[in-house]
């Protein structure tokens, strides 16, 4: 698989605390990665890091395929664009005039693409309105517009959606897939609010105090909070030969555990069970949410 | 560098804080021209100029970190060393622009009067003295800009410093300008002739005198006399090597030279009519390498410190 950014063992330390610690992960190109974590967990370190803000104190990354002590590395930063934090506009100039500045920045010869860009992000009609003026939602539009401005292949936003109102963050969500499928964009977003990246995400990475606690695909961690029913029989070869009877989906975990997809009858089952001297020890429903799948994994992280 | 450059100098043009700035330079400089008309030319007044200087540089630079604009140049794989080259050469620029406004009015003015005394050397020797200071000034500002990431604090430090440069040159102006010898006399009252004293009633008399009244009421006037007069080392003269580190200390510092140059302009047009001028400022002529090398000293100290700079 291509990566678009590595990290491997990546530490960054400020005086006496640890913000990231062992970081490892690999954003798949073509994806949104959806890189969650609690306030404080290290998220905008990272970011920080592989955008050049900062410089790791231990371990090393990649881009496209170079390293972060490679000089060749400027050239990788030209494929890439990043809103870190807040968007970095300059408030006394209209969004044209924020574009042509970054147009000149990156050398690009022509403010050609100026208009089409505006108008991607929403912020054709804006005139001669300066961004201070702008709201939450434009400024953060803007900012976007701003790294795009190199064309690029790689977006990293840091909590984009923050402070938003639900029609903001509806619009910024739709620009982001409209980039990733339009544009082939792989797009890395920060952010805490697990329900706003499942609908965005294709892959996850759970981060908790600048550790990587799980990278996921969006259709493992689908599978993992599926809803279910977890058995637990003596015998899960007699508890399968029942449920193919039945037609049931299911998927046998363990020797004597297996998690039932559908409803199924339980006195039925039981009988059928019985039949082959087959004894039900337990049986569980499973309702994992979202939140309680990322708690689960970061609380249990805390106690390893 | 180009390219950051470029897109600084198109910001540069929309910023009214620029105007303000320049509009500012002109006032200061008509103003000077007007107080040194009668050929004083006192450096206080030139500092107001150093002043637009700094406020222009601290707000300017510190509105990249107030508004995170400076990331923008990193993400897109800007070198720091690129970034911080580009703020130098604007602002050097902008520093002498700045240069230019208080000079071109002040020019215009004295033109009218004092100008014409001025031999053409001492002329050039001063602008181009003053344009290097210019470029002095804009470098340490920049580099304190840039490693200060908050606008206030950056142009509070400039301001102090200016102030601080300021009185420490006046300081070693005073030290170094101690003769290394000093005159010590010694005198002797003597009774004055009846002459003498017919002036004192008729009240002609010039010098100074003191008188005694003795006891039967009748009045004896005396004056000084000198005895003796003696030269004897000056105590509070520097020796070497002292001395030396102290005049390139004063010739490093901007205040330093211009102290210099204001006493070589008011010597000109108020003193002297045909002397030699650098028979007696011959440090003037040494001034633009030591402009120079505060120029490459606080660079590098600038570039060594931004590079190593973490951006939030």
């Amino acid at each position: 698989m291509d990566y678009v950014l590595t990290t491997n063992g990546l530490g960054k330390r400020y005086k006496h605390f640890q913000a990231l610690n062992d970081l490892t992960m690999h954003v798949p190109k073509g994806a949104i990665y959806g890189f969650v974590g609690k306030n404080g967990a290290g998220k905008t370190t990272l970011i920080r890091l592989i955008c050049g803000l900062q410089d790791p104190t231990s371990g090393e990354y990649t881009l496209y395929g170079k390293r972060n002590t490679d000089k060749d590395i400027i050239k990788s930063r030209r494929r890439m664009g990043a809103v870190v934090e807040t968007a970095a506009i300059y408030m006394d100039m209209t969004a044209e005039e924020n574009l042509k500045y970054q147009y000149l920045l990156m050398g690009i010869p022509s403010f050609n693409g100026i208009p089409e860009l505006l108008k991607l992000v929403g912020l054709e009609n804006t005139g001669k309105k300066k961004a201070g003026n702008f709201s939450l939602g434009m400024k953060q539009r803007l900012g976007i517009a701003i790294a795009l401005a190199g064309d690029p292949d790689f977006l990293v936003l840091d909590e984009p959606v923050n402070g938003l109102d639900p029609q903001g963050i509806v619009e910024i969500r739709e620009l982001i897939l409209k980039l990733n499928r339009e544009r082939q964009i792989t797009i890395l977003i920060s952010s805490h609010i697990l329900d706003e990246l499942s609908r965005l995400a294709t892959h996850y990475g759970i981060i908790d105090s600048g550790k990587m606690v799980k990278e996921i695909s969006a259709e493992e961690l689908e599978a993992a909070c599926r809803k279910c029913t977890r058995m637990e029989v003596s015998d899960t070869a007699v508890l399968a030969r029942a449920l193919d009877s039945m037609n049931v989906e299911y998927k046998i975990i363990s020797a004597t555990a297996a998690d039932v997809y559908a409803k199924v009858n339980i006195t039925q089952l039981t009988v059928a069970l019985a039949k082959e001297n087959c004894e039900v020890l337990s049986m569980q429903e499973r309702d994992e949410s979202l939140e309680s799948y990322f708690i689960s994994l970061v609380g249990g992280a805390d106690h390893a | 560098m180009r390219k950051c450059l470029s897109a600084e100098i198109y910001r540069c043009r929309r910023s009214t804080l620029f105007w303000l700035m320049l509009l500012a330079s002109v006032l200061a400089g008509v103003f000077y021209g007007i107080v040194s008309m009668s050929g004083s030319f006192e450096d206080i007044f030139v500092v107001p100029l150093f002043v637009i200087s700094a406020a222009f540089i601290s707000l300017n630079t510190g509105r990249e970190y107030t508004d995170n604009t400076i990331r923008n140049k990193i993400i897109i794989g800007a070198p720091k060393t690129a970034v911080l080259l580009s703020k130098l050469v604007f602002d050097v620029g902008t520093g002498v622009l700045f240069c230019a406004a208080f000079l071109a009015p002040c020019a215009i003015i004295l033109s009218f009067g004092v100008l014409s005394k001025l031999p053409a050397s001492v002329l050039c020797w001063t602008l181009t003295g003053l344009v290097l200071l210019s470029v002095v000034w804009a470098v340490l500002f920049t580099v304190v800009s840039m490693l200060t990431s908050a606008k206030g604090v950056g142009g509070i430090i400039n301001f102090v410093v200016i102030i601080a440069v300021m009185l420490l040159a006046y300081q070693l102006e005073s030290i170094l300008r101690q003769p290394e010898f000093i005159n010590t006399t010694e005198h002797s009252m003597v009774q004055m002739t009846p002459e003498e004293v017919k002036q004192i009633q008729e009240g002609t008399y010039q010098g100074s005198y003191s008188d005694a009244t003795d006891e039967n009421g009748q009045v004896t006037y005396y004056k000084p006399v000198l005895t003796n007069t003696e030269q004897k080392p000056n105590p509070k003269y520097v020796k070497q090597p002292l001395r030396g580190i102290l005049t390139h200390l004063d010739s490093m510092l901007p205040n330093g030279q211009m102290n210099e140059y204001v006493s070589c302009l008011y010597h000109h047009a108020v003193v002297a009519s045909e002397a030699e001028p650098f028979d007696d400022y011959p440090r003037l002529k040494t001034f633009p390498l030591y402009s120079c090398l505060d120029i490459l000293l606080l660079s590098g100290v600038g570039l060594i410190l931004f590079r190593k700079k973490e951006i939030r």
